[in-house]
């Protein structure tokens, strides 16, 4: 294409069959996604408006208004950004311009049914969801051509059953949320074991960690979530193409290696972790984190309680308050900045498979050095019987990537701790600018490439859904 | 006699000095007088005002350092050269030491002697960036080292080393100044690691320990860059792995820009805790300050730490190699170490014709799809008829040093080649190959290559040849191997695990008689010598073992003969890894057939190597790719266009768009063709048989 732009009229340049105004929602810095509507978009004829990430919706209006736009597509991973989309629909049907553009909605924390039928029923323009970049592309064409007069692109026969599925879950919604206890009911604790071994850490404070060799990290990536989640390596459904395991042995494992040659050869890593234990308690719902003599209070984190089963809540896995004293690790680590720059470089000179791979990698790399440093702080920590709380290691990367070790690592923004907010503290408690880790005012790590986790030693600690 | 550094080590730590720059800019000196016009060269100083140097040496020196660094970090190539005095090296060097001798000797007492480290700086030429060649540099480093053990020094420190191939060169000039002057002084050596956790041209901890251990150092560690905060994984990395003792002297923490310049916010106190913690978790022996240390600082330090001794180390040596980048163990999980075998301009037609066409990034994209294809290691043979073989060595080895992660194997039967190589790398190398062909006698191969492995800290492959010729059975290779063993680590000091013992490969697929029973004797001489040796390595080019058989074929040969080899003990093979099978993936028959052959199972009427012959008549598994391309060119324009964007193959590309826009307008293209195309690969992914990555390539095109 880039090739053929010279030759190009002038008068060619109509907007081909149609344009669009793409952005990431305000508040979210991921534009992978949103980048590969672009290419999938402008290599099918249409004239993709990229304006980029954390876009409030009158950047985005303008842009529409000034490019004289079809339609306008919003991205955002998280699940906050599924909120600003609720938002900036509200906000354009305030401004009365609802009508005016059919809007595309994609993102990993979308669903079509929050799509389909929470926000279609509180919007009177048109609101459509496209699972990924493919699906964005006959829906693109039903809407442009439903814009120029053709048939709707929403189906009154698919309407109806919609609207009856609606109707249920409000029922049932309301059912649940007034049979069951509040989410901040602290009332009450789960049956967690108040009296495991607390081990001792090396230190109480901070520390900052560089230099970490790549082999080290690298070696505990989930190839799987690279390939498959990342990369889009899915095996051929019916047919002669190749499996997922023909496809990792002939592109998964040799673009990995090359990758991996290439981010060290070029100088794009910089591995950096800054972490610490202090002595923490519990007290309700809250976890307290103490200063390094275990005297003032430096930090109050407070968690939502499971409404049902075991009524379990993130500060159970610490001894309460008039206890002697548990302790929390807590930990940040990051590839760096230059990978950003990396990407950004590959998607202008149009090398989208690069880019595609090298941003799946450098994520994926990231989760890496989360799990290699947990398993570190595993081993530094002492029980009282000798030993450490790694050496009920796995002894293989599977049951590694399975979590079967003792204890837990939990990222903001996950269920059993949903509040970003508290990332502040996390973030202050340790120090992170130390690493070059800054916090947006949406409370996101930047770079992108980061990633932050309370690190709990008890053995019940495990994944769970506080809702 | 007084107690040697070393053995003043053994028993306690040593305390060293803080920065010696910022104590000469505070005092009071004149540009014309002192600097003699050369503002800035603080060197200088040790001839026009040895009073002010003494001072700064008396002061650390009362405040308890049991060793004072030489002011003679700038007395190098670089810095001398920037003042256009580089013939002063050796004198300025040498008045350094003096200096700093007469300062030690009245400090010291029976029980309480005082050392010199003569320092060496880096100066600012990094080699492995061409900023200057690597003789030149080592040369000079020679000059300097030279002076300073003249002028008295105990000890040499080679310091603030931030490209590996600059540490090299100062670590063998040094070593060869000792030899000249017939004086052996201990040899420290500090690499300093970056704020991003590398050295600065990239380079892992790992690879700093493996390449420059085997130079022959005393001591290694780090200095400058940092405070100690940020040096706690790499000294992690040197406590567990290095044979040597250590040695730590950090920046007072991360510089803070004020008003005034530069400030370094770590206290005495702060340091002291932090050398503390060092010595007794790491073990380091050796400690002292860099950058914004002060005598404040060293009296700390020797309040706290002074006559203490270094906590316990049981260090775990990884035999192995390393490039610039990365350390790369002999001994690899679950695999053996794979030695790239396409970058060789007698294996690979590709190589030698980007060589010869003077298409060096060709060769180094050749260099990288070998590590995406599994290589650890890459063969690196420049040898053809005809060329100035240091001279394509240079030319490669230099690219490869730096845009490949992977160690090199220099490959070659010139003496001068592999050395031109090594002058290049700064990581450490394999050098393929030494044998006795012609002994081991003076003016032999094998005398003039072996200096020039010792020398660089270089593995070695060992090849069993001797004066009657390639070793054909296995006792003749274990015989010639044990000799190679033997003097290797005898005469030459090498250790076990840094020789790989290449024990031959000959063609099984001739069908003579004499050969039949090559890859028996092959694989019972590994088993025999990694019986005999333990922790020896060992290496062998698989692929000689097929020659003369078709493509298909020799994948499978290769692939059963490698992994026999490996049962018996083999480490290392040099392969195009991507082409080797695993034995759960060769169907049933074609591997018994090839082990029949292997371990030449003839029967009556049965012949293994007929047999394997007629497995594989008509498969031929590489003409695959290149019948795809003429199906391409055979296709009609506007179909081999649209075909193009499917298959993501852009080799071509601007000649067929050419060709079409001589007969329609670039939008008629675009709609008509192109866009055509993008639609079969929409189809193709939303139906599942396509994946993303080829979607993106397909759009790229």
């Amino acid at each position: 294409m880039a090739y053929l732009e010279p030759h190009m009229d002038k008068a060619d340049d109509d907007g081909g069959k149609g344009r669009i105004v793409l952005a990431t929602v305000r508040g979210d810095v991921h534009d992978i996604g949103k980048n590969l509507v672009d290419i999938i978009l402008s290599n099918n004829g249409y004239e993709v408006v990229n304006i980029g990430i954390k876009q409030p919706i009158n950047a985005i209006l303008d842009a529409a208004e000034q490019h004289n736009a079809d339609a306008i597509g919003m991205s955002g991973l998280l699940v906050k950004s599924t909120v600003i989309m609720k938002e900036n629909l509200q906000e354009m049907a305030t401004r009365g311009v609802a009508d005016r553009w059919p809007v595309l909605l994609g993102g990993a924390a979308l669903t079509r049914a929050y799509v389909e039928d929470d926000l279609r029923s509180m919007f009177s323009g048109e609101v459509h969801y496209a699972r990924d970049a493919f699906e964005g592309l006959p829906l693109m064409e039903r809407v442009l051509a439903a814009k120029r007069g053709g048939a709707p692109v929403a189906d009154p026969a698919r309407e109806a059953p919609l609207a009856a599925r609606r109707a249920r879950r409000e029922r049932q919604r309301a059912i649940v949320s007034e049979s069951l206890p509040d989410l901040h009911d602290s009332s009450v604790r789960s049956d967690v074991a108040t009296d495991v071994d607390v081990p001792t850490p090396p230190f109480f404070g901070t520390r900052v960690i560089r230099g970490i060799p790549l082999a080290d990290y690298s070696a505990l990536l989930d190839e799987r979530a690279t390939f498959l989640g990342q990369w889009g390596l899915r095996g051929s459904r019916g047919g002669t193409g190749p499996s997922y395991e023909e496809l990792v042995e002939t592109e998964g494992r040799p673009r990995l290696r090359y990758w991996l040659d290439r981010l060290i050869s070029d100088k794009v890593l910089e591995a950096a972790v800054v972490y610490g234990y202090f002595p923490a308690y519990s007290e309700g719902n809250d976890l307290v984190v103490l200063d390094e003599n275990g005297h003032a209070e430096r930090a109050r984190f407070t968690f939502p309680r499971q409404r049902q089963e075991r009524r379990l809540c993130l500060a159970d896995f610490f001894k309460p308050r008039g206890s002697s004293l548990d302790v929390v690790a807590l930990q940040l680590v990051t590839i760096g900045h230059p990978v950003s720059e990396y990407t950004a470089k590959m998607f202008a000179r149009n090398e989208y498979r690069d880019y595609l791979e090298v941003h799946g990698l450098s994520v994926q790399l990231t989760e890496a050095l989360a799990e290699y440093w947990h398993k570190r702080v595993r081993a530094e920590l002492v029980l009282p019987g000798g030993g450490t709380v790694a050496d009920t290691d796995p002894t293989d990367l599977a049951g590694l990537l399975r979590t079967e070790y003792r204890g837990c690592r939990y990222a903001f923004g996950y269920p059993a701790c949903p509040d970003l907010e508290d990332r502040a503290k996390i973030v202050d408690l340790l120090g992170a600018d130390r690493i070059g880790v800054q916090l947006s005012e949406e409370f996101q790590l930047v770079p992108e490439q980061a990633t932050d986790a309370i690190v709990v030693h008890h053995p019940e600690a495990n994944y769970f859904n506080a809702k | 006699m007084p107690t040697s550094l070393i053995d003043a080590l053994a028993n306690r730590i040593l305390i060293a000095d803080g920065a010696m720059g910022t104590m000469l800019q505070a005092a009071d000196l004149d540009v014309d007088d002192d600097f003699q016009g050369l503002e800035g060269c603080n060197e200088v100083l040790n001839v026009t005002r040895p009073d002010v140097v003494r001072g700064v040496h008396e002061a650390y020196l009362e405040a308890g350092a049991d060793c004072v660094e030489t002011n003679t970090f700038g007395t190098n190539l670089a810095a001398l050269g920037e003042y256009d005095i580089p013939h002063r090296i050796r004198e300025l060097a040498e008045a350094g030491a003096r200096i700093a001798r007469e300062a030690a000797d009245r400090w010291t007492t029976p029980d309480r002697p005082r050392y010199v480290l003569g320092s060496i700086g880096p100066g600012t030429k990094l080699p492995t960036l061409g900023h200057a060649p690597y003789a030149a540099l080592r040369d000079a480093y020679q000059e300097n080292a030279a002076g300073l053990i003249v002028g008295g020094a105990d000890a040499l420190i080679v310091e603030t080393c931030q490209d590996l191939l600059q540490t090299k060169a100062a670590v063998i000039g040094s070593r060869r100044a000792m030899a000249d002057i017939g004086r052996t002084v201990p040899l420290i050596c500090h690499v300093t690691v970056e704020t991003t956790g590398t050295m600065l041209l990239g380079s892992e901890i790992g690879a700093a320990l493996t390449a420059l251990e085997p130079l022959g150092i005393d001591l290694v560690g780090l200095n400058c860059a940092t405070g100690p905060a940020e040096m706690t994984e790499h000294l992690r990395y040197l406590s567990r792995h290095a044979r040597v003792p250590l040695s730590v002297m950090p920046n007072a923490g991360l510089p803070e820009l004020t008003a005034d310049g530069a400030r370094y916010p770590l206290t005495p106190d702060e340091l002291a805790e932090a050398l503390d913690r060092f010595v007794n978790e790491y073990g380091v022996s050796l400690i002292g300050g860099c950058c914004g240390t002060t005598p404040a600082h060293i009296r700390a330090v020797s309040d706290r730490l002074r006559g203490a001794a270094a906590g316990p180390r049981a260090p775990e040596v990884d035999p192995g190699v390393a490039s610039l980048y990365h350390h790369v163990p002999f001994a690899q999980d679950a695999s053996v170490l794979m030695v790239g075998e396409r970058t060789n301009a007698n294996g690979s037609k590709a190589f030698r014709e980007a060589m010869l066409a003077g298409d060096y990034q060709a060769c180094v994209e050749i260099a990288r799809s070998q590590a995406r294809d599994g290589s650890h290691l890459l063969d690196l043979c420049i040898d053809y008829v005809g060329r100035d073989g240091a001279q394509d060595m240079r030319e490669l080895a230099g690219r490869f040093a730096t845009a490949s992660t992977l160690p090199i194997m220099l490959d070659s039967t010139e003496p001068n080649v592999i050395e031109a190589g090594l002058e290049m790398l700064g990581g450490r190398c394999v050098v393929n190959s030494v044998n006795f062909e012609d002994g081991d006698g003076p003016g032999s191969r094998y005398a003039r290559v072996m200096p020039i492995v010792k020398e660089h800290g270089a593995a070695v492959v060992a090849l069993t040849i001797d004066e009657e010729g390639q070793a054909r059975t296995a006792e003749w290779k274990v015989r010639v191997a044990s000799r190679l063993i033997d003097d290797l680590t005898g005469r030459w000091g090498l250790s076990v695990s840094d020789i790989l013992v290449d024990c031959l490969t000959f063609p099984i697929s001739t069908g003579q008689e004499e050969t039949r029973r090559d890859a028996i004797e092959t694989i019972e001489a590994i088993r025999q010598i990694a019986r005999r040796y333990p922790g020896i390595n060992f290496t062998l080019g698989i692929s000689n073992v097929s020659f003369g058989l078709n493509a298909a074929a020799r994948q499978v040969l290769n692939s059963v003969f490698l992994h026999e080899c490996v049962q018996a003990g083999l480490t290392s093979a040099i392969v195009h890894a991507s082409k080797i099978l695993p034995m759960s993936k060769i169907p049933d028959e074609q591997r018994e057939v090839a082990l029949d052959l292997v371990y030449d199972r003839r029967r009556e009427g049965y012949d293994p190597l007929q047999r394997f012959i007629d497995l594989f008549e008509g498969v031929d598994a590489a003409s695959a790719r290149a019948s795809r391309a003429e199906e391409l060119a055979a296709l009609p324009l506007d179909e081999r266009l649209k075909r193009r964007i499917i298959d993501g193959e852009r080799n071509g590309l601007e000649a067929d768009l050419d060709l079409a826009l001589a007969e329609r307008s670039a939008l008629s293209i675009i709609n008509d063709i192109l866009l055509e195309g993008m639609k079969v690969v929409g189809e193709l992914f939303g139906s599942g048989q396509m994946q993303l990555p080829f979607v993106l390539q397909a759009a790229e095109v």
